[in-house]
């Protein structure tokens, strides 16, 4: 039984899902849920990630706004009918029916009534998405699964240059767009080609070649084991699961010696690549030297977001951080990993690490005065006023700053992390004046 | 908790419509010839709900608690409205920021099986051990409602448990086809469970104040300023009000309704109950509902020749620049769609702006807004469309292309897209839209925005709306349903 949350950071399984398919190029989504479910998931999921991409149905999803007829009668229905507008109305490559609580606890057959689309020749599939079955990390891994389970091909044929990047789900941590595309720009510097299934303008072809790829990278310690283990049963591809988001040179450098040791990429090539990247990074964080921190943090963060800034700033960035709130839901037997990854510095010390995702014990969490800045989301911002700490927003909720492509993870987002931190540890912020 | 308190679906009172569209001189005969009827969509787009419009109206009671009963999904608006309510306590200077209190009970699927008041009782107890609120709100979910669950007597149960107030607010998703019926359930929750019998002292110079809260911090204070012209201090409650304040609501002189869905009800029932007098208004944007806005302020209280020389010198004043104003923006043509009293009092502000009106969408056709949609006719004619519907972009989309709309004021994304410009209205809070002064600034940014519409054009050119060729040639009402709903 889950326990209760106070302010979640984030929605349920139908905003995860919702966030994965709104940003697939010409995907509709297609809600079989109340009527209040399109917003309320849309708005808790990608809108409090940015909104860092507008989807391609923006704010005007085709739903089924089930009422009391439909809890006494059924929906199917008048999903029939949604779908069939759908498909009349809005241009799209594939109709995705995601269904909310409602139709999950009624019963209503999906899964039949997508079939029969299907046997039109109409690129139609389904996933049962209802919050019941957990918050939007759950939707993303549900999607991933689906993606695995039912929608891409097999094929015995696989193309030895594509990898498929999974881990990284929309929606569920700040920059996570931007993140995708600057770890694709340097896996694609390997000479693979990725995809990425939510960026560049990616459409339905991708999630249909993704069972042609050779092998998949996951980015995150705790997520998609279920979906792993379907892309390896159904599709013969293994995967490499990297713990984290790489940010920084000494993380993404160990990130892409390990993809390359296990997609069997030739080492000069990795070796060049890694040694430039560096040095762009390095050229560059050699400038603000005059302007180096020197901050005792606590990060407040999902593990993977929380695992890369915390090796980041204490590996590469001189920082110390001394505590770590781990806010999504990590399950007992994945948290020793976790709590790993978010220790073994070269120099730094190891930080506390808590795994709390109610925001009052959060904040019981963030007392004390041992650091002198939070990294964490716009929850945190009534505490850091009051108590003249140093505050910077790195997760979710972001609160209304306009996200758009900005990365915080490889080479070239933590440049853009380290603009952002040195910014925000100005001694006075005063919007338009800069001290 | 003494009673169970059932509120009547928006949908249910006496001409009262949701769905339909078509001609606006048609439907408002069909209307007052009693032949009007509700008619469905057989597609539609995701709504809003009616939990949404109650957790508006609750979760900003400042010493409150809200406890979802629901998977953590339903929060997602609040996460929302708690950032927005954050700026808006800093605007009107009430304080520090600080979150809304509010939790989810987390409802899984083992929940969903086995019933899980239990642990909305721990919630509520958890959360009041946290907080000492002054009240409880439970707020119901679809899953709740529809496993069963029994939160009037877990409310019964929690309060016996922690000696306050708890009350449960039947605001299920799936209850009602109109998310304005949230509002009264959340507001009937206010007069049944806290102000039922209470008798404060009165405070003559005291008005209350109901808006929809979609106004930003300009407009309230705006609407404040105006009223202290009458020597009277505005209770605008339950915005950060303290429940304190709340049960200051009966000691008012009048109350101001400046909605035709959010707080006409307590208004009545304080009117039945203290006698006090009120007046339902739009809200005051555009010249006609500003002066409406402040004629209601003189009549209640005698003071109507400082309403007329106010409403003479304002005019005068804004005179010249609104004059520029129409110069740039007559003959464009114009949809205003969004909530009920918002598209009705911005489509009265495009008329002040020289503007003409080819439709108009309000999720509500009832009396107050036939009556509106007379005056709006005596400029523009009765031949705009009128869409009954809680915001369908997709027919939207069609009108914007079949009427060759030049404006959009309202929910503009879907005109955007399709290369024409507009302004959002709604969720905006960084300007004031009512008042005298409002008029020229929502009118210098039509006309700004009018006049360079570049990032829609390369949208419009570069494919971005998601709306068939096909769909966009047909009837935009094509897809109402041709039996009526039940």
């Amino acid at each position: 039984m889950a326990e209760i949350i106070q302010s979640p950071r984030g929605a349920c399984a139908l905003g995860g899902a919702l966030a994965a398919v709104a940003s697939i190029n010409k995907a509709v989504p297609i809600l079989h849920a109340g009527p209040g479910c399109g917003v309320q998931a849309f708005a808790g999921q990608l809108g409090n990630a940015g909104p860092n991409r507008t989807s391609y149905t923006p704010d005007s999803f085709p739903c089924t706004n089930m009422s009391q007829h439909e809890v006494v009668f059924g929906g199917i229905d008048h999903l029939r009918e949604v779908v069939r507008g759908a498909t009349e109305i809005l241009n799209g490559d594939v109709y995705f029916v995601l269904t909310g609580c409602t139709s999950d606890i009624i019963g209503d057959d999906v899964d039949s009534l997508v079939d029969e689309f299907v046997k039109e020749g109409k690129p139609v599939t389904f996933a049962n998405t209802g919050g019941l079955y957990g918050d939007g990390a759950r939707g993303y891994e549900i999607f991933v699964e689906a993606l695995a389970a039912r929608i891409a091909p097999v094929t015995e044929t696989k193309d030895e240059k594509l990898v498929n990047l999974f881990g990284i789900g929309p929606g569920l941590s700040k920059c996570w767009s931007g993140n995708i595309e600057e770890i694709a720009r340097i896996i694609e510097r390997l000479g693979l080609r990725v995809n990425t299934f939510f960026t560049r303008g990616e459409d339905y072809e991708k999630l249909l070649s993704s069972s042609a790829a050779f092998a998949n990278i996951i980015i995150s310690p705790h997520l998609l084991k279920e979906a792993e283990s379907l892309w390896e049963t159904r599709h013969g591809i293994k995967s490499f699961r990297y713990t984290g988001l790489p940010v920084g040179p000494t993380a993404t450098t160990d990130f892409i010696r390990k993809v390359g040791e296990a997609l069997g990429v030739d080492t000069a090539i990795v070796d060049r690549v890694t040694e430039e990247e560096e040095s762009y990074f390095f050229d560059y964080a050699s400038v603000t030297i005059g302007r180096l921190p020197t901050k005792k943090i606590a990060v407040v963060a999902d593990a993977g977001t929380a695992i890369g800034l915390t090796r980041f700033l204490s590996d590469d960035y001189s920082q110390e951080v001394v505590r770590v709130i781990v806010t999504d839901n990590v399950l007992p037997e994945d948290q020793p990993l976790v709590r790993e990854r978010l220790g073994g510095f070269q120099w730094a010390q190891n930080p506390e690490v808590f795994f709390l995702q109610d925001d009052y014990e959060i904040k019981q969490a963030l007392e004390g005065d041992s650091f002198d800045m939070i990294l964490g989301s716009s929850l945190e911002d009534e505490i850091v006023v009051p108590r003249g700490l140093q505050f910077m927003v790195v997760s979710i909720p972001t609160g209304p700053d306009m996200i758009l492509n900005k990365a915080y993870a490889g080479y070239r987002g933590a440049l853009t992390f380290v603009e952002d931190f040195i910014d925000a540890c100005r001694p006075v912020h005063i919007p338009g004046i800069s001290l | 908790m003494a009673k169970a308190i059932v509120t009547q679906n928006r949908e249910d009172y006496p001409n009262t419509f949701y769905g339909g569209g078509g001609c606006c001189g048609e439907s408002v005969n069909r209307f007052q010839s009693g032949c009007y009827n509700n008619v469905n969509r057989s597609f539609e787009q995701t709504k809003q709900c009616v939990q949404m419009s109650s957790v508006q109206v609750l979760t900003k009671i400042d010493d409150s608690l809200c406890v979802f009963h629901s998977p953590v999904g339903c929060t997602g608006c609040t996460s929302f409205i708690n950032a927005f309510s954050k700026l808006l306590r800093v605007q009107m200077g009430r304080g520090a920021p600080r979150n809304i209190h509010y939790i989810a009970t987390n409802m899984d699927e083992h929940d969903v099986v086995f019933g899980s008041t239990d642990k909305l009782i721990a919630a509520i107890a958890e959360g009041y051990r946290r907080y000492k609120p002054k009240v409880v709100f439970i707020l119901a979910s679809c899953a709740s409602g529809i496993i069963g669950d029994n939160i009037n007597a877990a409310a019964k149960q929690a309060e016996e448990q922690i000696g306050t107030k708890v009350i449960p607010i039947h605001c299920e998703g799936f209850r009602s086809q109109l998310n304005s019926t949230g509002i009264d359930t959340a507001f009937d929750a206010i007069t049944g469970y806290l102000l039922d019998g209470t008798h404060p002292p009165k405070e003559d110079d005291l008005v209350n104040l109901f808006f929809p809260q979609s106004t930003t911090a300009y407009d309230r204070l705006e609407m404040a300023k105006i009223m202290g012209l009458f020597g009277k201090r505005a209770n605008t409650v339950p915005d950060y009000a303290t429940v304190d304040d709340i049960l200051r609501i009966p000691a008012a002189a009048a109350s101001i309704v400046a909605c035709y869905i959010f707080g006409d009800h307590l208004a009545e029932w304080l009117k039945k109950e203290y006698g006090i007098p009120y007046e339902i208004i739009g809200l005051p944007i555009g010249l006609k509902n500003t002066d409406n806005y402040v004629r209601s302020l003189g009549k209640l209280f005698g003071q109507e020749d400082v309403a007329e020389a106010f409403i003479e010198k304002e005019h005068a004043r804004i005179e010249k620049p609104l004059a520029e104003l129409r110069k740039k923006l007559a003959g464009k043509r114009v949809l205003t769609g969004s909530g009920t009293s918002r598209s009705l009092s911005t489509a009265l502000l495009a008329g002040d702006l020289g503007m003409e009106i080819v439709a108009l969408q309000t999720p509500v056709l009832n009396n107050d807004v036939v009556r509106e949609v007379g005056v709006l006719s005596e400029q523009h004619g009765d031949e705009f469309v009128l869409d009954i519907s809680c915001v369908q972009p997709f027919e939207l989309a069609n009108i914007i292309k079949k009427y060759k709309v030049d404006f959009l004021i309202g929910f503009s994304t879907v005109s955007t897209m399709l290369g024409v410009p507009g302004i959002q209205t709604q969720g905006q809070y960084d300007f004031q839209q009512a008042g005298y002064d409002g008029i020229l600034n929502l009118g210098e940014k039509i006309a700004r925005l009018s006049a360079n519409p570049t990032l829609q054009a390369h949208l419009r050119d570069r494919g971005y709306s998601p709306y068939s060729e096909e769909w966009l040639r047909k009837d935009p009402f094509s897809y109402l349903k041709k039996e009526e709903a039940v």
